[in-house]
């Protein structure tokens, strides 16, 4: 089974899944809702909630502005703990960083813990085709690598199947007997994950934040394979996306608090797991890398329109309260980030000519900045990234003509007149009903013109009203 | 309640052509309240459509052209959340000439949607109306995140008597029209407007209200399409005309 939609037509993703959308009760609108009221409850505790959220907000605008500065102090602290540090520009090099450090350790089994990066970089398929086989430790990033797919959500990779799909995936995959018990599923895939833990020579995971103060590399997981990843292999590799540096272990403290709860309404994830360096001998690595993969950011920051998107955390809240995420998962975004922060950030990462579509499919309700940890404007980026996709496609924009029509009735008072006269008189000379809307009138009934509009009518009341005014 | 304050209306260009009926109520509220009413003739559209498709230059064209003509408002009223946020918040985010942008400022701190003006600037909530009706209260998504509009509706409805005043779970979940969202995917915008019907008629309501009647145009849509008897209604009708008016 692959993923239903490995495109970026969105527009056509869409329509699909929602053609073909099982009957009852749809996995991810009730995990998404689910999330979204759990994570309520957790804000709600905190009396101080909206302080708390500025608060973290601003901390997190200031790590962007001063990036440079705090990747200087980042990398010289890394440097004192042994950390290899390896930059890469974009996919491509990201990728051959993880294969020559695996190379050089004649390694051809890479254990990962959850990194939505690595998904970004496509580094699993590179792997494949390079003779490396990548091993996902995370629950729900294993269960979908045994379906063929990506993660449909970026902190619940599986949360568009139930627990019977994963009992039949095991079933078929494992060659067990069935079983929908999610303990005995989850004890089923640790039993298999064990064995690679132990046999494992190189690990690799994701950085949720790596702290410039001290160089500790920060991972946040609820099933403690993030910790197995980093602490068994001889060789560890830190995959990081350029923007998540904080400054200090007190801003990571604050950060971390408001990503589980934002996530999955946690007070804190099960797991907080802090790396700085190699320690050979038993209890850790022989050797560190941390691959920093610019990949699209660093332009991102020097677009300061949309330098603000940068903050993000990758909780993953606006996908969840997002109606439009509600109703067909992740799958049908195409890319790797789904949902409102994917409808800004695919565009930005993959170019806009590859996401056209993305900025437009939101009803714009404002739900995702609301609910955004770190304040992100996210609908105020669509607002922007629709108007520099109308630029970008200037002269080929069918639509075009008719916003200039649009526009030439609404300058003017006499043209609208003239305009809205017309309508009314095609919808009262149309013989079959209402006259069709295209993209309305095939799901629901399109509203009538009233006869009479407001601003002839109100010269009535006046003309009824002046007696008693004066 | 005398108060004689002047004050510009503006009925956005769908309410005009689609929903006379609402601006009719919003005349006559504002003069219950004693106010004295301007209506300049040449507003058209607050340009939120084209703004939202992301044709910059036309809502520039018309924001400044909005801007002209309610220049010298003392203030602007109008019963539409969503326009009102396009002109309070969005303008400011548009590439305004620098008169304009000037004038822009003065002008923004003076427009209010209907039920914001009337409880919170002339605290007036009383217009003794009647509509002895369940009514399910739909909290539209500008008016609620883009003015803080929730309570002030509410507040007003509250106060008319036979209203039994529901609301639907979910209740700050958008009901899919988007504007010209619900033009470019049809099919999403419908299917997240069903959910929203199904928490509508499970409250048990004969008739929708909102600040927005974009909202309850799709809403109405959706009602009449699926042949359920549920009516749409904007607030201000329900206040204003009370019972005479299903
Ligand atoms: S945009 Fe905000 S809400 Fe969405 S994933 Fe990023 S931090 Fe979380």
């Amino acid at each position: 089974m692959s993923n239903p939609s490995k495109t970026n037509d969105l527009k056509k993703n869409i329509r699909n899944t929602l053609k073909n959308r099982p009957d009852g009760e749809l996995p991810y609108k009730k995990n998404t809702r689910k999330a979204v009221s759990k994570r309520d409850e957790r804000a709600g505790e905190w009396q101080d909630f909206s302080e708390r959220r500025a608060h973290i907000s601003s901390r997190r605008r200031e790590d962007i502005e001063d990036l440079h500065s705090l990747h200087k102090t980042l990398r010289d602290n890394l440097k004192s703990h042994g950390v290899i540090i390896h930059d890469a520009e974009d996919s491509d090099s990201a990728c051959r960083h993880v294969l020559d450090i695996l190379h050089k350790h004649k390694i051809d089994r890479l254990l990962k813990s959850k990194t939505m990066l690595s998904e970004e970089i496509e580094l699993n398929s590179f792997l494949t085709e390079h003779g490396v086989t990548p091993v996902e430790t995370d629950l729900g990033e294993y269960i979908v690598q045994l379906r063929g797919e990506t993660p449909s959500h970026i902190t619940m990779p599986a949360m568009h199947l139930t627990r019977e799909d994963v009992g039949r995936l095991f079933e078929e995959k494992l060659h067990i007997d069935y079983t929908d018990n999610p303990e005995e599923l989850t004890d089923i895939a640790r039993n298999v994950l064990r064995q690679e833990f132990l046999a494992a020579g190189a690990g690799l995971c994701g950085v949720n934040f790596a702290v410039a103060e001290t160089g500790h590399i920060a991972t946040v997981t609820n099933e403690g394979n993030g910790r197995m990843v980093t602490t068994l292999p001889r060789v560890v590799i830190a995959l990081m996306g350029w923007e998540r540096v904080t400054r200090s272990l007190e801003d990571l403290s604050l950060l971390w608090q408001m990503l589980a709860r934002s996530a999955t309404g946690q007070k804190a994830t099960v797991y907080l797991n802090l790396m700085r360096g190699a320690s050979p001998g038993p209890s850790g690595p022989d050797e560190v890398h941390i691959i920093i993969v610019d990949n699209g950011r660093k332009d991102i920051y020097e677009d300061l329109e949309m330098r603000e998107m940068l903050r993000c955390i990758r909780c993953g809240a606006c996908l969840n309260v997002c109606p439009v995420y509600q109703q067909v998962g992740g799958h049908p975004y195409g890319g790797v980030y789904p949902g409102p922060m994917g409808k800004v950030i695919s565009p930005l990462l993959l170019g806009l000519d590859n996401a056209p579509d993305h900025p437009f499919a939101s009803t714009l309700c404002g739900a995702c900045e609301e609910i955004c940890p770190v304040s992100i404007p996210l609908p105020e980026l669509m607002l922007l990234l629709r108007s520099r996709k109308i630029n970008l496609h200037r002269g080929i924009d069918y639509e075009a003509p008719a916003w200039k029509t649009f526009e030439k009735m609404m300058s003017n008072e006499k043209n609208y007149n003239k305009a809205t006269k017309a309508a009314r008189n095609i919808q009262r000379y149309w013989m079959f009903g209402n006259p069709p809307i295209p993209g309305w009138t095939r799901q629901k009934d399109n509203p009538d013109i009233a006869p009479v509009p407001f601003r002839d009518l109100f010269d009535k009341i006046e003309d009824d009203q002046e007696p008693d005014d004066e | 309640m005398p108060n004689n304050r002047k004050v510009h209306l503006f009925i956005p260009c769908f309410v005009d052509q689609i929903y006379p009926q609402t601006g009719l109520a919003t005349v006559k509220l504002l003069r219950m309240a004693g106010c004295n009413i301007i209506y300049p003739k040449e507003q058209t559209c607050c340009g939120q459509p084209a703004f939202n498709s992301g044709y910059r230059e036309t809502a520039t064209n018309l924001a400044e052209r909005f801007i002209k003509i309610f220049n010298d408002a003392e203030y602007i009223v109008s019963p539409s959340a969503s326009c009102v946020s396009m002109i309070k918040n969005h303008y400011a985010e548009l590439d305004l000439r620098p008169l304009v942008r000037h004038e822009y400022d003065n002008i923004k701190h003076r427009i209010f949607e209907l039920s914001e003006f009337l409880v919170d600037e002339l605290k007036c909530t009383d217009f003794n109306a009647t509509f002895p009706h369940r009514v399910a209260y739909h909290t539209s998504c500008h008016g609620y995140r883009e003015l803080g509009i929730y309570d002030q509706p509410v507040e007003l409805l509250r106060k008319v008597k036979g209203i039994d005043l529901v609301e639907p779970d979910d209740r700050k979940q958008c009901c899919g029209f988007g504007g010209t969202f619900s033009v470019k995917f049809p099919e999403l915008s419908t299917t997240i407007g069903e959910d929203k019907v199904e928490a509508i008629q499970q409250t048990g309501a004969d008739v929708v209200t909102s600040t927005d009647d974009s909202c309850l145009m799709h809403l109405q849509g959706l009602f009449s399409r699926n042949k359920i008897p549920i009516q749409t209604l904007h607030y201000a009708r329900i206040i204003a005309g009370g019972e005479a008016l299903i």
